[in-house]
This record gives C-alpha cells, structure tokens and sequence, in this order.
C-alpha cells in the first residue's frame, strides 16, 4: 500500500519552498495541491517545490503542480521546481512542461529571481 | 500455453482505491525484474501501470482493478482491466481527473492500446520488451 508523502515547508523572505518526499501519484497528490493552494492563499505565492526526493510523479502531481503554478501567478508570484529526479524529469519533458515551469538545480538558485 | 512456447501469466487484484496504485507499481516492476526487463525501462513501466489504473479508477471507481502480465517469447505485456465490483474508493481519497494518462501511455509504449472486455469495460495493454 503506499506510503505517506512527506511535506516539509520552510519560508525564506518571499519564498516558501515545498520539501517533497515519496512518491506523488493520485493517491498522495491531494495533500500538495491542498497546502500549495493553502499557501497562494494565505499570500505565500512564491513557492519552489523541491523534488529531489520524489522517485515518482504521474499525471495527477504535473496536474497538481500546473494548477498550483496558476494560482501562484494570479497571485503575482510563481512555482519554481527544485532538483527534479531523472523519472521526474522524463515526465515533464514527455508532456512539454519543462517549458513551462521554471526549473533550477538548487533552492538559491530557484529563490534568487523576483 | 501457446503454440511456440511457454506463456506464464502473473496477476494481482486490487481493491478500488488510489492508495493500492503504489502496489501495483511495485507488482509490476517486480516481475518485469524477475522475467529480465532492463533496468532503465522499469521506470516507464511503473508511470504506465499506474496511468492505467488511474483510468480505470477514473472511469469505474466501484469495480476493483486487475494487473496481469503476461510473459511472452520475447516481451512482459501488461494488461490492466477491471475485476469485480468491490469496495469503493475510502473516504478522503479523492479521484483527480486522469485526463493525461492514456496519452502518456502511448508516448512510453509504442504498442499500447485500448480495447474492450466481453463485458465492455476498457482494458489498457501495452508491452515491453525482456532480455
């Protein structure tokens, strides 16, 4: 059965980075999408989502991390993500969303643009 | 048993419910391990079984889901069907659109296609090949 995903948040002036461990799927995905859209809300719209120990992503967590990206921009901040796993990766790239999102290697170079 | 050799047949049911997703994830890189698929393909395999069951949560979330794979001469094929009417979806677990999954699917998996049961629910089957 699966295993619990794990969200750490940390704020950083503007920004508040997303720690994601696990595996993001239509099970687990749910739980992001309630504390992304719980942060744009709340006036923390610049998020950068760290990924680095995420070994598997679907369809539902790109749909998560799209819908959270809008909302960040409609709020006049964004969604960075962090460190992408090479499993990771090949899904956006499949679907064309590494053109879409910002991607960075690290967190200080994902929270040092405005 | 088919006319040119040996086809062994691997399956699991699993209750109607995102949580067992990783389950069948496991299932099937496990066999594809045990019958010789490269390494480097588990990945896509893993993202395909579990699309497949997301459809099929999708579009019947009261009909428990089936992965079988079938070890052919040359190739581990997946079927993901829908078994029984079971248990439904628990509380809180909410069924997110799955719109993507079955293009996803068929950018993996060359071969990949849908077709229906005999009682008309949809089956999602697509192969890789073994060493």
């Amino acid at each position: 059965m699966a295993e619990d995903l794990l969200l750490h948040t940390t704020e950083t002036g503007d920004w508040t980075l997303i720690e994601v461990k696990g595996e993001v799927d239509l099970y687990s995905a749910p739980r992001l999408k309630e504390l992304i859209g719980d942060l744009a809300g709340g006036g923390r719209s610049r998020i950068a989502v760290e990924l680095e120990g995420v070994e598997f992503m679907d369809s539902t967590g790109l749909g998560v991390l799209i819908g959270g990206l809008k909302r960040c921009r409609e709020a006049g901040g964004t969604l960075a993500l962090v460190a992408p796993t090479e499993p990771v990766r090949k899904v956006l790239s499949i679907t064309g969303l590494d053109k879409v999102f910002p991607i960075h290697d690290t967190t200080s170079e994902a929270t040092a643009g405005s | 048993m088919s006319a040119t050799g040996t086809t062994e047949r691997f399956s699991i049911e699993l209750r109607a419910d995102p949580a067992y997703l990783a389950t069948a994830r496991m299932f099937a890189a496990t066999v594809a391990r045990q019958v010789g698929v490269e390494e480097e393909l588990l990945d896509d395999l893993k993202l395909s079984v579990s699309e497949a069951c997301a459809r099929a949560l999708a579009s019947e979330p009261n009909r428990r889901l089936r992965v079988v794979a079938i070890r052919m001469e040359d190739r581990l094929q997946f079927e993901v069907r829908q078994g029984e009417p079971g248990d439904a979806a628990g509380p809180g677990t909410g069924v997110l659109a799955a719109g993507l999954s079955l293009e996803l699917i068929t950018v993996l998996f060359d071969d990949a296609e849908v077709t229906r049961d005999v009682d008309g629910a949809p089956v999602v089957r697509f192969s890789v090949p073994t060493a």
